[in-house]
């Protein structure tokens, strides 16, 4: 009976310690109260991105685990990330850390006056005035009055990638300047049973948005300037985006992969490692998946591709990412977490940090000096860098910036799915994206 | 009160508790939210103007619900007639087959214990254009190169997702041939003795022993297809277009991309609405509950 008493108290204990602790949201180690940070993460697992914030946990468990313990909850996938942050803003009740994806949900956790201001922080992070970007700073407090955003990698510059091999085999040495040598391209590549480029309209489009925005600005300055700002909304009709959606309905019917509507990116992606198409655009933290041999079967696989930026006339355009709506964020949830949270941050300035980011998601910070190893260590980017400043190319705002909100992004590709395959007119497909452009104005 | 009714009620009582705050005061604020402008996450005080019955007119006439409702009718009348009379089938057949049946229902029910998503990109992977093996197939019979992106077109899109849902016969057949099993062998016997034949067996004893099942199974096919749209989301998004978009999709989309909850709650009452009328009227044609004739 004793013995039955005994396991009936350790039953107890053993349930009512961890719910009495995680009540608390603090421990005491050797004395010292340890806080509690969470973080809502979608760069998990192992991914180039996800190795990398592993790296960063435990870094901060090394410098800051006597006071702070980071409790990080792994969501897969950046939608569903985006409707958890979307929930979370409506009832206030953020996680410590968050990471804001777009202007949209990183304005809508200001306005709910879920962002702090990380200004009176910044003396208490480590290297902050050596390498922190202070124009990023500035373009967030002209975005938002404040400075709630933290980004310390932005700009982060985009091009195409391309297989130089198969380039070759059609006699091509350098990847086109301008839409029409882009275009005899694709015409080589598809005379020799080679798909020149990796397309998708499911998910949200991705590789194709890229090429649909450096069309728009190639069509004219009008179209250059359309692209060039941000929250576009009324201008759908024009001509620019009417050609642009020429060249891309042109692009997908004739020259892209055979599954390209309704493709989603790892689809893409793959036929890309797998060479069975020659381009494909996406940003930077693409560049370290060529040389992973669990991506690409061989790391010299490297060796053969190429980062460009996207042809255009006037100056070449390049898609791109700044630090106006994106960036991570920490929610007002007291003085100390608040400290916790932008000790964790302030890791981005890290030299290891730094090194680890540009090595593996081709992340650069522009006042630190890269030892040449890092650089040799992925040079896709360095060569995009050097094609940017040898062809004067200019670099535009990112295309979610552009055509900012979800729903027109949507509109573009669903219905570009209905005009590719010849079901709606080019008048009623720019018609129709201009709607939902009207239906989000009206908001 | 009689002790004993005053005992029912106690016991009663978390279940009540229960179903009110599960389902209840959900069911409150999913009709209350379709009445208002309803754009801010929230309870009651996100809910602005009262519009009355706008937010139905404005999920009626989205451009999106024209595409949807035919596709979630098809898939309704699909499920609950073409797979409920496929597993009936499959069912009868292996009342004869003893032997064979632990095995058929392990067979059948292993596409339903595989996690949704790999089982989608299992499905998405066989009907590639390039990769899968449906075309490699075609190409086998018709010798010449075949490479249809089946989800991807709009021709062939619908087709593909609805495939994708034949797996749920599967389970439909277990639980007809459980109910068949649970028929005592007597009857038969009789019958057999009367000089009756297998097809008047199963026409005359099987059938209506197990109409309750036939009836289950038909409203258990009428509310996946009333709520489920995970298929839909990992093989098409929806698309090419919205050529597979189905009810509850668009509810999604009006929740998570619209951020429209007004019209998103208008969308889930009609759904509410329709599914019971059409659980009622399924209860009605099968006599579900009743004992056995």
């Amino acid at each position: 009976m004793k013995s039955l008493r005994f396991v009936g108290l350790i039953f107890v204990l053993a349930v009512a310690l961890p719910i009495a602790a995680a009540a608390t949201g603090s421990q005491e180690a050797g004395g010292e109260e340890i806080t509690e940070l969470t973080f809502a993460n979608f760069i998990i697992g192992d991914s180039p991105g996800g190795q990398w914030y592993e790296m960063k946990y435990q870094l901060f468990e090394e410098m800051y685990g006597d006071r702070y313990e980071l409790v990080v909850e792994e969501v897969p996938g950046d939608m569903e990330y985006n409707e958890k942050l979307t929930l979370q803003i409506s009832t206030g009740n953020m996680p410590d850390l968050y990471i804001s994806e777009n202007d949209t949900m990183g304005r809508s956790a200001y306005e709910e006056g879920l962002a702090i201001d990380m200004t009176p922080y910044a003396d208490q992070i480590e290297n902050f005035d050596r390498y922190y970007p202070q124009e990023n700073i500035e373009q967030v407090k002209e975005a938002f009055g404040e400075w709630v955003i933290w980004d310390v990698f932005a700009p982060r510059v985009s091009g195409y990638y391309y297989n130089q091999e198969l380039f070759s085999q059609v006699g091509v040495d350098e990847p086109p300047r301008t839409f029409d040598e882009f275009f005899e391209l694709c015409e080589k590549l598809d005379e020799a049973g080679i798909t020149p480029v990796g397309m998708m309209t499911g998910e949200n489009g991705w590789t194709m948005q890229y090429w649909y925005q450096a069309l728009v600005a190639a069509h004219s300055d009008e179209g250059f300037a359309m692209v060039n700002e941000s929250n576009v909304i009324d201008q759908f009709t024009s001509e620019p985006f009417r050609y642009a959606s020429e060249q891309v309905k042109r692009i997908l019917t004739n020259y892209a992969n055979q599954d390209a509507i309704g493709a989603g990116y790892d689809m893409v992606a793959a036929q890309m490692f797998g060479e069975r198409v020659a381009m494909i655009a996406n940003g930077p933290w693409m560049a370290s998946d060529y040389g992973n041999p669990d991506r690409v079967g061989d790391a010299s696989f490297r060796d053969k591709i190429g980062y460009a930026p996207f042809p255009g006339t006037p100056p070449v355009a390049v898609g791109a990412s700044d630090s106006k709506g994106h960036g991570s964020m920490v929610a007002p949830n007291g003085e100390d977490k608040q400290l916790g949270a932008m000790l964790f941050w302030g890791l981005d300035l890290q030299p290891q940090v730094m090194e680890s980011a540009a090595e593996k998601l081709g992340w650069y910070v522009s006042a630190y000096e890269y030892p040449q190893e890092v650089l040799d260590a992925n040079p896709l980017v360095g060569q995009l860098n050097t094609l940017i400043n040898e062809w004067g190319a200019e670099t535009l705002p990112w295309f979610y910036d552009v055509w900012t909100n979800a729903v027109i992004a949507d509109g573009i590709t669903r219905n570009m799915d209905l005009y590719a395959a010849g079901r709606i007119t080019l008048d009623e497909y720019v018609q129709t994206v201009q709607e939902f452009a009207d239906a989000v104005g009206e908001e | 009160m009689k002790t004993r009714t005053r005992w029912t009620l106690i016991f009663l009582a978390p279940t009540i508790l229960v179903g009110i705050v599960l389902f209840l005061l959900p069911l409150i604020l999913l009709v209350s939210g379709s009445l208002f402008e309803y754009t801010e996450l929230g309870g009651l005080e996100a809910m602005g103007e009262f519009l009355g019955l706008e937010n139905y007119r404005r999920f009626m006439s989205d451009p999106r619900a024209e595409q949807a409702f035919p596709n979630t009718l098809v898939w309704l009348i699909l499920q609950t007639t073409v797979h409920v009379a496929l597993a009936l089938l499959v069912a009868i057949v292996l009342r004869r087959l003893k032997r064979v049946r632990g095995f058929v229902r392990t067979v059948y029910a292993i596409p339903n214990m595989i996690t949704l998503p790999a089982l989608a990109l299992a499905i998405k992977m066989m009907m590639h254009p390039q990769l899968g093996v449906v075309n490699r197939v075609v190409e086998v019979f018709t010798r010449e190169p075949f490479s249809l992106n089946w989800f991807g077109n709009l021709e062939t899109a619908f087709l593909s997702v609805s495939l994708t849902v034949v797996p749920w016969a599967g389970i439909a057949a277990i639980l007809i041939m459980t109910d068949i099993s649970s028929i005592p062998d007597e009857l038969y016997e009789s019958a057999e003795v009367d000089g009756a034949t297998e097809f008047q067996k199963d026409r005359l004893i099987t059938i209506p022993m197990v109409r309750n099942m036939i009836g289950t199974v038909t409203i258990l096919g009428v509310t996946s297809m009333m709520n489920d749209f995970g298929m839909i989301m990992v093989t098409t998004w929806g698309g090419p277009g919205y050529s597979t978009y189905n009810l509850p999709y668009l509810v999604y989309q009006m929740i998570w991309s619209d951020r429209n909850y007004g019209i998103a709650n208008a969308g889930g009452t009609i759904i509410l609405v329709v599914g019971m009328l059409l659980v009622f009227l399924v209860q009605k044609i099968y006599r579900v509950g009743r004992a056995r004739d």
